[in-house]
């Protein structure tokens, strides 16, 4: 079993762990493409009650040298961007009239959970 | 060059006309036609300077990149020499032709090919022939890698497939490339790409990134709001100008946008004003020079957004305020292009920075699959053949000054005739 634990106090976020805690910007576009509006609402409206706490957990901190549960709990943070265009944007999981499946690519990130 | 103002609160803005192209109806063939194509390819692609990226992709001796022109069945090797000059040779190994290197970019001051270990090194001189005794007076001289003509203008690279090239690049480039000296390209060694093949014309794509009369349609929810407003509400552009066969468009953005009251992670993640937003933070003292520049804003209007310029051929930069991103529209055939974004991005390391580039990169990602998306239908439509031509509005000026320019080349028995008014 992967481990999916989160820093203390953000457990209720443990669910989410395996689906968004991904990589890089491109795998979590993707992830936020294939689900349901209803996986991403509920992920969304889950992450964003938690968003500011995370935000003081890494406010002063080297992002780079995180690791463990609070890279997990990073990588959840930068995917409720992605989960915001669909909840905030499209209202919908894609943007609407856009081809899906489809082979616009971002093939280079930043360096940093890029 | 011809300055070209237009107001866009006037009942219609006048930039065809200043550019002083036709305003009749264009034809659809260009896009379409096998013949058209091959004339584009041998015409175009092979006799104009080709501008492939930032110097800064290679900014150390030994380091290199290899560029296809599938069109042109050409790999280039393009590599900076240990006294720092950008050098561009064939990717192939004089011997018996293999293709010498094999990884798209790197680092080597010298190339081995694999097939009989023949060596390179990276200014183009054969130094190295295992068994050369058993050759019949092999002179390495001669049998070094085969340049392509290369050369730069304001830290871009540029090619030319000519062995020959009949103007250089600073006649192709003429009063565009005088004027638009002296910008600085913010974070110019940092960028994130996107890339997508796309069953489309290289033009339909380009034409994509080329006017802002889409946006209010086919970006309603993710840049509708920050292009158009009451007081522009079919985001017309500010200004036009051309230059030979290059030109830029100076577009519109509302000054007074805000994120909604609905985005709630758009707010928050942009909420920490000290470190401004992401595309924003560039030095001051860039962002004056920049914004200060002539050739920039041209008209220095409150409500600016983005200048788009697109150098002939295929190669666009767009320069905000706060940052610059290009596009390269390759042609692989007729009706398929290879289209690469890139984006100059800061680095992000700290907390705030990082979660508006992620949101940032994520909305972008939306906007060019808005963009790119529909061209595969438009090309679909295209090769229908239902319809002759397509009418042009005003603010579609840079797709007209484009079409007026690939039939010049295309039908131009010399490059000089091509960029002769
Ligand atoms: S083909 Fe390159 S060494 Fe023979
Ligand atoms: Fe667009």
């Amino acid at each position: 079993m992967p481990d999916t634990t989160l820093p203390a106090g953000f457990e209720s976020l443990q669910p989410f762990v395996r689906y968004w805690a991904v990589p890089g910007v491109q795998e979590r576009r993707e992830r936020r493409e294939e689900a349901s509006m209803e996986e991403i609402t509920e992920f969304y409206d889950a992450m964003l009650e938690k968003a500011e706490s995370a935000i003081k957990l890494f406010e002063g901190r080297d992002l780079g040298a995180l690791e463990g549960a609070e890279l997990r709990l990073m990588q959840l943070l930068l995917a409720l961007a992605h989960a915001s265009m669909a909840t905030e944007l499209h209202r919908q999981p894609r943007a609407p009239h856009t081809p899906y499946p489809h082979n616009v690519r971002l093939v280079k990130g930043p360096p940093l959970f890029g | 060059m011809n300055e070209q103002v237009a107001d866009f609160r006037a009942e219609r803005t006048n930039l065809t006309e200043l550019a002083g192209l036709s305003k009749e109806p264009v034809s659809l063939e260009p896009y379409r036609s096998q013949e058209w194509f091959e004339r584009e390819v041998n015409q175009i692609f092979k006799r104009a300077w080709l501008c492939l990226g930032r110097e800064e992709r290679i900014a150390n001796p030994g380091d290199f990149f290899v560029q296809k022109i599938e069109v042109a069945k050409t790999d280039i090797i393009v590599t900076r020499t240990k006294g720092g000059h950008v050098r561009a040779f064939h990717n192939v190994c004089a011997h018996r032709s293999n293709k010498l290197v094999l990884d798209p970019e790197g680092n080597a001051s010298r190339f081995i090919c694999r097939y009989h270990n023949w060596t390179y090194r990276n200014d183009g001189e054969l130094i190295g022939v295992p068994d050369q005794k058993n050759f019949f007076d092999l002179d390495k001289k001669s049998c070094g890698l085969k340049p392509i003509a290369c050369d730069m203008w304001e830290g871009w690279i540029f090619i030319n497939l000519q062995p020959e090239p009949e103007v250089t690049l600073e006649e192709f480039l003429g009063d565009f490339g005088e004027i638009y000296k002296g910008i600085p390209y913010l974070n110019a060694d940092k960028s994130i790409l996107f890339v997508s093949r796309l069953k489309a014309n290289w033009k339909v794509i380009a034409d994509a990134f080329a006017e802002t009369y889409h946006i209010p349609a086919i970006h309603p929810e993710t840049i509708g709001a920050t292009f158009a407003s009451n007081e522009n509400p079919f985001a017309r552009p500010i200004s036009a100008q051309t230059w030979g066969p290059h030109r830029s468009v100076s577009t519109y953005g509302n000054p007074a946008y805000a994120p909604p009251e609905k985005a709630k992670v758009e707010r928050l993640f942009y909420s920490n004003t000290a470190t401004g937003n992401v595309l924003s933070a560039a030095s001051l003292e860039d962002t004056q020079v920049l914004l200060q520049h002539p050739a920039i804003n041209p008209t220095k209007s409150e409500s600016w957004a983005v200048d788009v310029t697109w150098m002939f051929p295929h190669f666009q930069i767009d320069v905000s305020p706060g940052g610059f991103w290009t596009h390269h529209f390759w042609p692989v055939s007729q009706n398929e292009t290879l289209w690469e974004s890139r984006f100059h991005v800061p680095d992000a390391t700290d907390i705030w920075s990082r979660l508006q580039q992620e949101h940032y990169i994520a909305r972008l990602a939306e906007i060019l699959l808005e963009d790119v998306g529909n061209t595969e239908r438009t090309q679909e439509g295209i090769d229908s053949g239902a319809m002759e031509t397509m009418p042009l509005q005003d603010g579609e000026v840079m797709i007209r000054h484009s079409l007026h320019n690939v039939r010049k080349w295309v039908e131009a028995a010399t490059v000089r005739e091509a960029l002769a008014k």
